[in-house]
């Protein structure tokens, strides 16, 4: 269900947006166009925009739901409802010029997965060593 | 500027000091990754003509008949599949890394031990997901790209995940969670 929506958003909404946008004679423009994401290249290093909700979410997600952790979950939830806009306005920041924005959003792309995906497994064993398996 | 409320959570707690000691691991690894290794591409370039040998060898051992040419693998008949770099589980091995360095406790000779036998274990999960891709082309290469984005979630991260719990338990170092807190079973 996921990604039908997410094809639907990158292809008939937010690439041909941009490409609109991106004219020409702009330094910035859109590459490798995928059911889920897409590049953004221009002089400085490409820009991976994966639309939130990706496989990342829904893996971290598996470890809070067995940890039962609401409010984890919620975070993680906003979060990636957040990152759509985020995504959105980072991509006008860098086709205005400002590329030095595009070495922040590779960073992020990197670094916050890894964190939510480390609380998440530290939640989980969390859970695990309160319920020890008894031996037989 | 004041940065007493770093200082206060930082001595607090031990969650907040690991996740900064990991974020700045992660920062670095990916500045290292991205604008000196993968532009330098040699240890690329080991890892992806190592794998694809060592995969082509494998396959061959169990009979299928195999076309190899430097970062091409595949089964006789197909287009077969190019191991490229930034694919060939060198980002993974940093994020796996990352985790162990920060996680508090432990001896240093168990610490690298363990990096160690960690990332001998991805590189032969990764010669195996290259194996799965050429099978793949060969016997459902409609399925290719599901395939290729998704193996990774079956593959790497279920052994990074075990092997980061693994850590959690040899390094005997219980960080108490502020996670704790936010459950609803606690």
């Amino acid at each position: 269900m996921v990604r039908p929506v997410q094809e639907e958003i990158i292809t008939k909404l937010i690439v041909p947006y941009f490409e609109n946008k991106l004219s020409t004679n702009n330094q910035v423009s859109i590459s490798d166009v995928r059911v889920d994401q897409f590049n953004l290249v221009g002089p400085f290093k490409p820009v991976k925009i994966e639309l939130p909700f990706n496989g990342w979410f829904w893996l971290t997600l598996g470890l809070f739901i067995p940890a039962d952790s609401k409010r984890m979950i919620k975070i993680l939830t906003l979060y990636h409802l957040a990152l759509f806009f985020i995504l959105l306005i980072s991509i006008q920041i860098i086709a205005e010029g400002t590329f030095a924005w595009s070495v922040v959003l590779n960073i992020h792309d990197h670094v916050y997965r890894v964190l939510f995906l480390i609380i998440a497994l530290l939640d989980f064993v969390r859970v695990l060593s309160r319920n020890p398996r008894k031996g037989s | 500027m004041n940065f007493s409320f770093i200082k206060k959570s930082l001595r607090h707690s031990p969650l907040t000091r690991f996740l900064m000691v990991a974020g700045v691991i992660y920062v670095l690894w990916y500045l290292v990754y991205d604008y000196y290794l993968l532009p330098d591409g040699r240890l690329d370039e080991f890892l992806s003509l190592s794998g694809v040998n060592l995969a082509g060898g494998l396959l061959n051992l169990f009979g299928w008949e195999i076309y190899s040419d430097t970062r091409i693998l595949a089964v006789t008949g197909t287009s077969g599949v190019e191991i490229q770099n930034g694919c060939n589980g060198l980002e993974l091995i940093g994020l796996y890394m990352g985790f162990i360095i920060a996680y508090p406790g432990g001896p240093i000779q168990k610490r690298v031990a363990f990096l160690a036998g960690g990332i001998i274990l991805l590189f032969f999960a990764n010669v195996f997901r290259i194996m799965i891709f050429a099978l793949s082309i060969y016997y459902v290469p409609t399925f290719w790209e599901q395939v290729h984005t998704y193996s990774s979630y079956f593959i790497f991260y279920p052994i990074v995940l075990t092997l980061w719990y693994l850590w959690t338990t040899i390094s005997d170092q219980e960080i108490p969670l502020f996670l704790s807190g936010y459950s609803s079973t606690s």
